[in-house]
């Protein structure tokens, strides 16, 4: 089944500001992201797990100094789109989430709206959330967990085709986890009665039966490499597995 | 509180306020309603001068706090307001009036300049950091080292009226500077009001305005030069008036949040409020001796910032 690719990524390079030799936090990454995909962003602490979300999302910008590679959405040259088209295709949620100044629970959800000016799925995204009982309250009296329910929102009001859930799982309760995760499913596997068109997720968790669930495919970042990337069983090789985790992988192998 | 009625609420304050500031004060009243054009003279423009000044500093607050993700960002923490005074000091010194044009030119081009590091720090990486907000400090102290400096070795009879002038001086307004400062920090209002809801997601940091799209880098800028056209505006017309850009905010904010659409309005029309009224009580208190207007929004602003945020505003 040749199923449509929505994103290509080739030879990503990225390194911070101006420091070709030391800095170099992605080397050379090349990744694809399909129609229907639900793909695990596996790695270790400090892999360039959020750095490569961050780059193909375009959150970093492309500076030359940094950034390095070619990027395509579709047919277009994704680095030369605006930010905002960028950010009506892919919605960045990050696991943490707040502000240092008063702000009401429906005042972010709104607040996705920015590229789009679409404010019609603000409601449908509070309750795809189960937030409808927290808009009034102020951000900073919620908890971590139902914070990150707020930034999925967003994210869904953002009305990006592909989410980049970057530990945006982290806090939330088992059930919430669960339930969230499959609500997402339901909407990549294309459920009709849904205002939300969302064609592909890539979940970065170390939670590794969360990244079991609901994935078919794989990335495995090691150092700033795409070690292996493919259909999940594949990809998370028992080889891959004792690189990147030498010391948990006889669980995980297990748990598989 | 809808924000047309508070925004309809505060304008009407704002207006008594002005009139009775135009007639308060040693001159008998009888005769001051016979001569409008020396009342105008001698109040007026000092009056409009106050809401022009208390406009512009409080919006730059608002817009520093945003961009610095840091609510004690303020012309004066982040060392703007210690270029500024530099650069009037310097123009001072070397012969311009005191008057709007040369000194105006002088803070303009200090604030700049102080703006400058601020802008290539921001430019290289994240605005949320520590290291901005210390970078301000350390300029700020700088600049008023200089501001000293400059006043040691110039021996003109400048220095003394320099000395008041660092502490807030509106009693040098004339209409022209007074209409000036107003509509530029009007205009300013206005352009960065069609940035509102850039800085509405620019609230949840730097990252998360980025992943709905906003052009930061671009962003940056215009803040950055809003801000700075602000606080030079601010203090080449009367000097260094500290506190409201920190406080008014924050006010506002507590009182109807964080949406600029309703931040932006409020913050022009209670910092006017703010200014003219400090003014008011530092020209009538010890009249006819004069307090230099900073020291009292200083002194009222700092119980009554306490007192608020004890008691909690209806959006805390």
């Amino acid at each position: 089944m040749a199923e449509r690719v929505i994103l290509r990524a080739s030879d990503v390079s990225w390194c911070s500001s101006g420091e070709k030799e030391s800095g170099v936090i992605l080397d050379r990454c090349s990744v694809d992201i399909r129609q229907g995909d639900w793909i695990s962003l596996i790695g270790p602490n400090g892999s360039g797990k959020s750095t490569l979300l961050q780059v193909l999302s375009g959150n970093r910008g492309f500076c030359r100094n940094s950034f390095s590679g070619e990027i395509r959405w579709q047919d277009s040259e994704w680095t030369k789109l605006h930010s905002r088209e960028r950010a009506t295709r892919i919605a960045y949620v990050s696991s943490e989430f707040n502000s240092v100044f008063p702000l009401k629970v429906i005042e972010v959800v709104e607040s996705g709206a920015f590229a789009s000016g679409d404010l019609r799925n603000v409601h449908a995204a509070v309750s795809f959330c189960d937030l409808g009982a927290l808009i009034n309250r102020g951000m900073d009296s919620l908890s971590s967990g139902e914070r990150q329910r707020v930034a999925l929102a967003r994210a869904l009001v953002q009305g990006a085709e592909v989410l980049f859930l970057d530990e945006a799982f982290s806090n939330m309760d088992l059930d919430y986890q669960l339930e969230l995760g499959a609500r997402l499913k339901g909407l990549v596997d294309g459920s009709k009665d849904s205002p939300f068109l969302l064609s592909a997720v890539v979940l970065v968790s170390h939670d590794f039966s969360l990244c079991l669930r609901w994935a078919n495919r794989a990335w495995v970042i090691h150092r700033g490499k795409t070690i292996s990337s493919g259909p999940i069983k594949e990809a998370l090789s028992e080889h891959v597995l004792r690189v990147i985790y030498p010391k948990a992988s006889p669980y995980l192998l297990f748990q598989k | 509180m809808k924000l047309s009625r508070l925004l309809f609420l505060s304008l009407g304050l704002l207006t008594i306020i002005f009139v009775a500031a135009n007639l308060w004060g040693d001159l008998d009243i009888q005769f001051a309603v016979r001569n409008p054009q020396l009342v105008w003279e001698l109040r007026g423009s000092r009056a409009l001068l106050a809401v022009g000044v208390g406009a512009s500093l409080a919006l730059a607050g608002a817009l520093l706090q945003v961009l610095f993700s840091n609510p004690i960002c303020e012309p004066y923490t982040l060392g703007i307001s210690s270029g500024a005074a530099l650069g009037a000091v310097i123009a001072g010194s070397m012969g311009a009036q005191w008057v709007l044009q040369g000194v105006a030119i002088g803070s303009l081009f200090g604030a700049m300049l102080f703006t400058l590091p601020l802008a290539v720090l921001a430019s290289r990486g994240s605005t949320s950091g520590q290291s901005l907000l210390l970078a301000g400090v350390m300029m700020g102290f700088f600049g008023s080292s200089m501001v000293a400096l400059v006043m040691a070795l110039d021996t003109s009879s400048g220095v003394a009226q320099a000395l008041v002038w660092l502490l807030g001086d509106l009693s040098r307004a004339t209409s022209v500077s007074a209409c000036l400062t107003l509509g530029c920090s009007l205009l300013v209002a206005v352009w960065i009001y069609r940035r509102r809801l850039e800085l509405d997601a620019l609230l949840l940091g730097e990252r998360s305005a980025r992943s709905v799209g906003v052009e930061m880098d671009r962003l940056k800028r215009e803040v950055l030069a809003a801000s700075s056209i602000l606080v030079a505006i601010g203090v080449a017309s009367s000097g260094m008036i500290g506190f409201v850009g920190l406080m008014i905010p924050h006010l506002v904010r507590r009182q109807v949040g964080s949406i600029h659409a309703r931040v932006i309005p409020l913050c022009v029309v209670w910092g006017g409020i703010s200014v003219l009224l400090s003014d008011l009580v530092a020209r009538s208190l010890f009249s006819p001796r004069e307090i230099p207007v900073g020291v009292i929004t200083a002194l009222i602003g700092a119980p009554m910032y306490f007192f608020w945020l004890r008691r909690g505003g209806a959006h805390g």
